[in-house]
């Protein structure tokens, strides 16, 4: 198996080196013993001034080298190429089985030399037809195709693999006879994989081939690259394909003629190539949260395309993943922008070939922004991972983080919407949610379950706070008591002490001293009521005195009178004397206001 | 006299507040250092140490529910801001978080609706916590004393009359402010509430492990506790359905 795969490979690299090379070799790569063959180096464009042949030690030279000259004029498009090739022939037959080499030979062109690569030749030993023939150019007698000769198979490069591991298929076609021709040709459906054809030729390409010790001949019909996307034992169902074979006429014919000539006949043969199961496991646990299903080995960069933007012009972020693996697969890794920007799908520009059973190349994704407001901003590194095949572990790369300038716009419009004020107002966007931050402000500690309330203290404080009320009232309750005795001898005294003023008045008013006479008159009224009502000098005042007994019902003459008669007490005083007549008249009023004002506070 | 009765009240309101202090206010900032470094393991440890020392608080609560919260223990982190709302009922950050809280925790359980009198009622005990409330109510009881002192010995009519019609409707306030200092507390001290502990606890129609489930409830949900029976407790749920559940995979709030 991997040595069909190294021929293949080997195959196709003379194949690709054709296009390029200038001076190339052609050969087969099996022979069967005793077989006749040619080896042909051809130099291509090339002016050979000396031919120097290979070492041939492991073959037999039957002819050669023989040189031969082609000259080719094409017209492609109205586009004239010529070319020139010069070919040396070599015609070998084998001797020996095992693998030989064939060294290299060179040409020198304008004192350049061009070397051919060694060439492998692998002898099998040789059935048993003729020296000089291979079996499967003799088309087989009879209408009896074995499955031996002629089959179809689908070879994949491996048959364990993680998903997302890339391998390869390739479906060949095995013959040992004479096929001219397919026709219904049912190509394999990969269910369960993404598929990529890599490999679909126009015409097809015969190799040989050493399948158990016989040589076939081998056409690769299809070639594809297969990511597996579900795991399990995948089924690669069967592919068929009809082949039309040339078969010689066995029976014999009634004329000579027919013996002479020999006549063909076609077959078609159904050929299945066996349905292949491919074990597919599931990836490791442990997939970091930003693995996304990529498999092989990358490696990943960010870039800006502008340093500094102005505030609401678009800019570009570029984020490359380059590598081998599932390339073509890749979503876009996830980019945390700042708030404040407006990110656009990512632009997606894929460069990934395929090569040797994988994709490999880059694939860049570009995610165009509109910084909407001005400052300074880093673009956080973009996380990307994925799972190397190679290590067999999950690995996580980063980019570089990326520093966007970003300044304030000149002028105040958003591009294309006419500029009013308030039209840039728009609602706080709410990002994201999580509890909010501790407290670190050392609390006021308190013992674990206790609450004041039912507590001791809680009960103390209530019987001290109705303890002291108890008091209060007990000392207030003995004060008032005690005063309301102060006023009630001043009360019952009062009449008493207003008599003997108004005594002291009279006399005062006889001996003609008017000023003192006066002030004892004022100070019996007012003494007298202040008395009556309990009221200390600080309260007395005419309002107040005003205030109690209207609160008492006296009568408002009553009140009027009282006052006003202090009051001309007062002003009389300190007025020009009014004559003997007005000051009796005034002695008389406030004796009888007094009396009264006795019956009515009773 | 007066001097000996403050000494007594100073030192009873002493008595009440935490004896050492400086070890947990310590303890209190390197803990919050490591939440703050993200090394909630310790944080955790250090916030722990400070409630086995005896003391609490609502924001100590309020700590380690956010440590517990960040610590991905969804049960625990809801067991502390209800333990903290208790202290400090209202407080909108804890009230925020416990929101957050409860999102991530897979029951949602509608509760019953309630009569929205007893909803205020119970609202307007939330307003401070329990100690508030019976400071407030001592500093009312205290107007209203002083109110009615003022009623008796005041010698004016009007006075009079104003200061008894204001001592008794402070009265009132005081009588209504005690009711809630004590309703309050009733509700911080509450034993039958529980936190569901387990990822996943069957509820059962008998307390026992061969009982039929009747329903499956997961870690963070709020519970009451009806009874107990040997290592079982009856629960029911805030929308009214009830069962059995092992004790050991509830916890209590209080």
């Amino acid at each position: 198996m991997r040595r069909t795969l190294l021929l293949i490979c080997t195959v196709l690299s003379l194949v690709q080196a054709n296009a390029q090379d200038q001076f190339t070799v052609e050969a087969p790569n099996v022979v069967a013993t005793g077989e006749r063959f040619r080896l042909v180096f051809t130099a291509t464009n090339l002016e050979p001034e000396s031919f120097n042949p290979p070492e041939i030690e492991s073959f037999v030279v039957l002819a050669g080298p023989t040189t031969s000259t082609m000259n080719r004029l094409e017209y492609i498009n109205g586009r004239r190429t010529q070319s020139r090739s010069v070919s040396y022939t070599y015609i070998l037959e084998a001797g020996t089985t095992g693998k030989f080499t064939i060294g290299e030979a060179s040409v020198v062109s304008d004192k350049v030399t061009y070397r051919t690569q060694p060439v492998i030749i692998e002898v099998i030993q040789g059935t048993s037809s003729p020296a000089g023939t291979v079996r499967e150019q003799d088309p087989v007698t009879g209408t009896a195709i074995s499955d031996q000769d002629v089959f179809l198979r689908l070879d994949v490069s491996k048959r364990r693999v993680v998903k997302g591991e890339p391998l390869t298929a390739t479906l060949k076609l095995y013959t040992r006879v004479n096929v001219s021709g397919a026709e219904d040709i049912r190509f394999p459906t990969f269910n369960g994989f993404w598929s990529q054809e890599v490999y679909a030729p126009q015409q097809i390409d015969w190799q040989r081939e050493n399948v158990n010790g016989e040589i076939y001949q081998v056409a690769t019909l299809r070639r594809y690259v297969l990511l597996p996307q579900q795991s399990g034992s995948v089924k690669i169902d069967p592919s068929e394909i009809v082949c039309v074979i040339q078969v010689r006429n066995t029976r014999r014919g009634q004329s000579l003629l027919d013996e002479f000539f020999d006549s063909y006949q076609t077959v078609r043969k159904r050929v299945i190539a066996p349905a292949v199961t491919v074990n597919v496991s599931e990836l490791p646990a442990g997939a970091p949260g930003t693995f996304k299903g990529a498999v092989g080995q990358f490696s990943i960069s960010a870039e800006i395309g502008k340093d500094s933007v102005k505030a609401h012009d678009a800019v570009s972020v570029y984020i490359t993943i380059t590598g081998e693996g599932n390339i073509n697969l890749l979503e876009a890794p996830r980019v945390t922008f700042p708030p404040d920007f407006e990110v656009y799908d990512a632009k997606i520009t894929d460069n990934s070939r395929s090569t040797g059973g994988t994709f490999s190349g880059s694939k860049t994704f570009e995610y165009p922004v509109i910084p909407r407001s001005h400052g300074d901003f880093t673009i956080d590194p973009v996380e990307f991972s994925y799972y190397d095949i190679q290590n067999k572990q999950y690995r996580t790369i980063r980019s570089q983080p990326l520093k966007l300038k970003v300044e304030r716009s000149t002028d105040l419009t958003v591009p294309g919407v006419p500029y009013t004020p308030g039209t840039h107002r728009r609602a706080v966007e709410s990002l994201g949610r999580d509890i909010r931050y501790i407290r670190t402000a050392v609390p006021a500690w308190r013992s674990k379950g206790k609450y004041l309330t039912g507590s001791y203290l809680y009960f103390v404080i209530l019987a001290l706070i109705f303890t002291v009320t108890g008091i209060v009232y007990v000392v207030m309750n003995k004060r008032r008591e005690h005063m309301n005795d102060v006023i009630r001898v001043r009360n019952s005294k009062a009449n008493k002490i207003a008599r003997t003023r108004l005594k002291a008045a009279g006399v005062l008013l006889k001996q003609q001293l008017f000023e003192a006479y006066y002030e004892e008159l004022h100070r019996a009224l007012w003494g007298y009521i202040a008395d009556k009502l309990g009221l200390s000098q600080a309260d007395c005042s005419c309002e107040r005195i005003i205030e109690i007994l209207q609160e008492r019902d006296v009568e408002k003459d009553l009140i009027q009178n009282y006052t006003d008669l202090i009051e001309s007490c007062e002003y009389a005083r300190y007025a020009p004397d009014p004559g003997q007549l007005e000051k009796e008249r005034i002695f008389d009023t406030a004796v009888k206001a007094i009396s009264k004002m006795e019956q009515a506070l009773k | 006299m007066k001097k000996v009765l403050f000494l007594i009240v100073f030192s009873l309101v002493l008595s009440l507040t935490a004896g050492a202090r400086e070890i947990p206010d310590s303890l209190w900032s390197e803990a919050n250092a490591y939440y703050a470094g993200e090394q909630y393991q310790d944080a955790l440890n250090h916030y722990l140490e400070i409630e086995n020392s005896g003391v609490e608080s609502a924001d100590l609560y309020y700590n380690i529910g956010n440590t517990y919260f960040k610590m991905r223990y969804m049960a625990y982190a809801v067991l502390y801001y209800e333990k903290a709302l208790r202290l400090a009922p209202n407080d909108p950050d804890i009230t925020y978080n416990l929101e957050i809280a409860r999102e991530q925790c897979l029951d949602r359980i509608e509760p019953v609706p309630t009569f929205f009198v007893a909803d205020w009622i119970r609202e307007s005990h939330q307003i401070m916590s329990s100690d508030m409330w019976a400071i407030v109510s001592v500093g009312v009881l205290l107007l209203a004393i002083l109110f009615f002192l003022l009623f008796l010995f005041a010698r004016r009519v009007r006075f009079r009359k104003a200061a008894f019609i204001l001592s008794v409707v402070i009265f009132l306030f005081a009588v209504i402010t005690t009711v809630f200092a004590w309703q309050s507390k009733k509700q911080a001290t509450r034993e039958d509430i529980a936190i569901v502990l387990a990822a996943v606890s069957p509820v059962k129609a008998a307390p026992d492990t061969q009982g039929k489930d009747l329903l499956v409830i997961h870690e963070g949900t709020r519970v009451r506790v009806l009874e107990q029976m040997g290592s079982w407790a009856r629960i029911e749920l805030e929308d009214g359905r009830q069962g059995w559940v092992a004790l050991s995979e509830i916890i209590f709030v209080y």
